[in-house]
């Protein structure tokens, strides 16, 4: 019991880091990030790499920091010049890169399954409540737990943060504020893809890698914005712990029907609520 | 959008104020805009959405006046407003030149945005038409003739 419930908060931590990212790029941008989840899949592997030369440490740090590069490159050259164009159009602009990356990391790590070890530090196993648990898995929710109270605390009381904040529900109103709102939001969509490596890379030991590993957790992540409350930061942790939850429980219960439960789920949300667990902006 | 409070409905009072880039001193400027304004000193860390519109209005000008601008242009501020509140905008209007700054508002509510501008300017069909002091113009019968008897009925007092 304790155990999948440990599980569902496992899996919900990688979705919460994944999908605040996503929530951070819509809020700017305005963009459905599409490429998000070849964002996680180029962490995962980039950080599979180059833990396999230097550890895992060191793959986590450079994994986070190429993508945050790979992001502020992403804005310039892809959503500060389509910013005036039709919504759709970046998005499917965004869909192609998705393409593109697959077959790029395909081109270079090959198509087969690869697995990555925790770090040494983290490989052991806690007894709870009778069961082993690897103390990796809690690295994970700590992490997940990490990146949610830093990026609170860096949206409530930073500048910038309230620039974000600002900029989320009007970027025209804060423009005339005199906030330099391209550079904030090159700022943002870095920090965004930056965590969907960060995802993606301790996301790696837990997950068999293939290049196709973004689709699958790209959809719940969509599943998660959208029911948390589109750009809303506080729906989008206590949606992505429940969708964990219920993508878990899914798993063990009704494996055959486990990748429908989270989308019924954003069905009855919607339904009940059609903006969301939360109202975008509180 | 102009034509609208447009505050930071998701952010606090202080927070509306906190976003304007290159103040100098922004505490102190904060404050003293708190004194002016006590009503959005009280709610200063209520979010901007639950303000009534008139409060929502203070704090759009009090938001405008915080870079110590020397002139703010308004675009048609009682425009969206409840006509009871109407008379309150103008009054707080009037007020706003204590902060050292010149008002230039557009406005159809001719007579009532007259009664508290030093000059005014009445554009028919583009070019200016007719233009003087507050006082001429209220009292010039081309005035009422171009505008203040016709198209604005609603509002002519």
């Amino acid at each position: 019991m304790l155990i999948q419930l440990l599980n569902g908060l496992v899996y919900g931590g990688l979705l919460y880091v994944l999908s605040v990212g996503l929530v951070l790029i819509f809020g700017l941008r305005r963009v459905v990030n599409f490429a998000h989840g070849s964002l996680y899949m180029l962490g995962a592997y980039i950080g599979y790499t180059v833990a396999s030369l230097g550890g895992f440490w060191l793959g986590l740090v450079v994994s986070v920091f190429a993508l945050t590069v790979l992001g502020a490159l992403l804005d310039r050259f892809v959503f500060r010049p389509l910013q005036d164009e039709d919504p759709i159009v970046t998005m499917l602009v965004t869909f192609g890169l998705l393409l593109v990356l697959e077959d790029a990391v395909r081109t270079v790590w090959g198509k087969d399954f690869l697995t990555m070890a925790p770090p040494p530090s983290l490989s052991g196993v806690l007894l709870l409540t009778g069961t082993n648990f690897p103390v990796y898995r809690l690295a994970v929710i700590g992490i997940a737990i990490l990146v949610a109270i830093g990026l609170s605390l860096w949206l409530r009381l930073s500048r910038v943060g309230l620039y974000v904040r600002a900029s989320s529900v009007d970027p025209v109103t804060t423009g005339m504020q005199g906030v330099d709102t391209e550079r904030l939001s090159a700022t943002v969509v870095a920090i965004g893809a930056g965590l969907a490596g960060l995802s993606g890379t301790i996301s790696a030991p837990l997950v068999a890698l293939a290049p196709s590993m973004g689709g699958s957790i790209l959809i719940d992540s969509f599943v998660v914005v959208v029911t948390g409350g589109l750009g809303s930061f506080t729906g989008a942790f206590i949606a992505a712990m429940l969708i964990g939850q219920v993508h878990n429980w899914g798993v063990v219960f009704v494996p055959s029907a486990a990748p429908m439960i989270p989308l019924v789920l954003m069905v009855l949300v919607l339904i009940w609520r059609p903006s969301g667990l939360v109202r975008a902006g509180a | 959008m102009p034509q609208t409070a447009n505050v930071f409905p998701s952010l606090s009072v202080m927070e509306n104020l906190l976003v304007v880039v290159g103040v100098k001193r922004q505490k102190q400027r904060i404050a003293e805009l708190f004194d002016a304004f006590p009503q959005l000193a009280e709610h200063r860390r209520a979010r901007a959405g639950s303000l009534s519109g008139g409060e929502r209005q203070q704090l759009a000008f009090a938001r405008a006046l915080m870079p110590h601008p020397r002139m703010l242009v308004l675009d048609e501020p009682t425009a969206a407003l409840a006509p009871r509140k109407v008379a309150d905008a103008f009054a707080l209007i009037r007020g706003l030149p204590s902060f050292g700054v010149s008002i230039l508002v557009v406005e159809q509510r001719a007579r009532q945005s007259l009664a508290v501008s030093d000059r005014g300017f009445i554009l028919d069909g583009g070019p200016v038409a007719l233009s003087g002091t507050a006082q001429e113009l209220l009292a010039d019968a081309r005035a009422a003739e171009l505008y203040l008897g016709r198209g604005d009925r609603a509002s002519a007092d």
